[in-house]
């Protein structure tokens, strides 16, 4: 497009620069006349040329291609962003599993996965936890979480070196 | 009382860039470097840094000015010369050898400067393209980050694409059309032909509208875009409040404490790097846009001294090199502006 537009200007600067010569070259009287109706002629279509080829259909595409690139980037955008609050998110629900933990009397570490429910939402599917606890202890912490936070699949792991 | 209150804001203000540092942003730490190189520190405050261009600039302004003015008095000299030549020279009609001379010699002294200034114009535009490239992703996920997800997508494109549309302007049409116009507005200078005037005055008009145009197509897209934009992203916003409320208590509380805290964070951080970006930008421009402006200036002055003295057309062509001074200076400012508006327009989006 630019150099269409480049092309066109310099062709027009060449008509005019011609034109200018040529009205200085012709003699007085009706031959100049007629030779500045015809300068006048050349330059308009000299100024008129774009317009018989202009390509609407490439400009269409020019558009959709970058209506296309802010979709891909919204989406990208839309990615990076939820990443970062699926990190949050999780950490938060960890340090709430710790806390109810902490309340039985159980000390742990605890990982916590989360997915996407149907309206975005980021809600924990599975917890990994690292401590030592008696199966009642797991239990009641199992059933807690299971009424507060919706949480069903919780791994235990043993601590190195915890009887 | 005053001081406990003024501790509570302080303690505050802290917290808010260390939640927004919670949300991790690529590009951020790459930012603050580059940042760093123009001298703005991380957290630096706008009204600090816009303190420390003026002066920078006022530091800059006297040899910038005594540069500029070796050159006007040159151009003096050559016009004082002309005008003596032309004294004893017998009056007649066509060509004047002694102003063919002048105009020559005014050329010769200025394209110089002329071929320094468009280089400094286009190097200024390449630095701040190769700014945007880091700062504009880090604003755009930032602004993601409140909410405005749909308008930071738009706003980053609409900037990168006017950006490159003016980069690629100035380098195929623009720089050729004023070496064009400066090259008619000596051919008319030599010998008078009122058509090369008109010419000279098409071909200034057109890089000024071509400018002119992108800026307001940009501004107005930017507009027009970011409201539609900004409606839709309101509308997602409270769709997933709606959502958050509807959760399970314990669930909707961690989910609305975390969404606060980022979307709280990220305000902050965007405001932040929104100014230090600013006072980049700036510091960017400040030496070319003086240079650039001195010399518009300078020509400007020199054109009205030698009208006093000499033959309209010397002084008018060296008016016309002013003007082409002024519209590399109004290419850089274009370039500067796309970005400061861009910008603006990002800190003071509210969606949330």
């Amino acid at each position: 497009m630019m150099e269409a537009a480049r092309q066109w200007l310099l062709g027009v600067l060449s008509v005019c620069l011609v034109c200018a010569l040529a009205d200085a070259l012709m003699p007085k009287g009706g031959v100049k006349r007629v030779g500045q109706l015809v300068c006048g002629l050349v330059m308009a279509l000299a100024i008129l040329a774009p317009a018989a080829d202009f390509d609407l259909a490439g400009g269409q595409r020019w558009l959709e291609d970058y209506l296309a690139g802010v979709g891909r980037r919204e989406n990208e955008l839309e990615e990076q962003v939820n990443m970062g609050m699926k990190t949050i998110i999780e950490e938060r629900y960890a340090a709430y599993i710790v806390d109810k933990a902490a309340g039985l009397g159980l000390s742990c570490a605890v990982r916590v996965t989360c997915e996407p429910d149907g309206e975005g939402l980021w809600l924990p599917v599975r917890a990994e936890l690292t401590g030592a606890a008696a199966p009642e202890a797991r239990a009641e912490l199992a059933a807690l979480l299971e009424a507060e936070l919706g949480l069903t699949e919780l791994a235990w792991t043993a601590e190195e070196g915890a009887a | 009382m005053r001081r406990i209150a003024v501790f509570l804001l302080c303690a505050l203000l802290g917290v808010i860039p260390c939640l927004g540092a919670e949300l991790s942003v690529p590009g951020l730490d790459e930012l603050w470097q580059e940042a760093e190189g123009y001298g703005v520190e991380a957290g630096a405050g706008l009204d600090e840094g816009l303190s420390n261009l003026f002066s920078d600039g006022a530091a800059q302004i006297g040899g910038l000015l005594r540069a500029s003015l070796t050159t006007a008095l040159k151009l003096m000299a050559v016009v004082l010369l002309c005008a003596l030549a032309q004294g004893v020279q017998p009056q007649g009609e066509g060509l004047q050898p002694v102003t063919i001379a002048g105009a020559l010699a005014v050329t010769a002294l200025t394209m110089t400067d002329m071929a320094a200034m468009i280089g400094l114009g286009r190097e200024t535009l390449g630095r701040m393209s190769a700014f945007s490239d880091l700062l504009l992703p880090v604003v755009a996920v930032l602004t993601a980050a409140t909410g405005g997800l749909t308008g930071a997508a738009v706003r980053q494109s609409a900037t990168v694409l006017f950006s490159q549309l003016l980069l690629t302007a100035m380098d195929r049409l623009l720089i050729p059309l004023v070496y064009a116009y400066v090259a008619v507005s000596c051919a008319h200078a030599a010998v008078g032909n009122p058509g090369l005037e008109r010419l000279a005055g098409l071909l200034k008009g057109a890089a000024t509208a071509l400018l002119t145009g992108l800026l307001l197509a940009f501004v107005g897209y930017l507009t027009a875009s970011g409201a539609i934009a900004g409606s839709v992203d309101a509308a997602a916003v409270k769709a997933a409040k709606l959502a958050i409320s509807r959760a399970i208590p314990v669930v909707g509380g961690v989910l609305a404490d975390a969404s606060e805290s980022v979307l709280a964070g990220a305000g902050a951080l965007r405001g932040t790097v929104g100014a230090a970006g600013l006072i980049v930008v700036l510091a960017i421009c400040l030496g070319p846009f003086l240079r650039l402006a001195l010399q518009y200036l300078v020509y400007k002055g020199t054109g009205a001294l030698c009208a006093a003295v000499a033959q309209p057309r010397l002084s008018k062509l060296i008016d016309a090199i002013g003007g082409a001074f002024g519209l590399v200076l109004g290419m850089t400012g274009a370039g500067a502006l796309i970005l400061l508006v861009s910008l603006v327009s990002a800190m003071t989006a509210v969606t949330a």
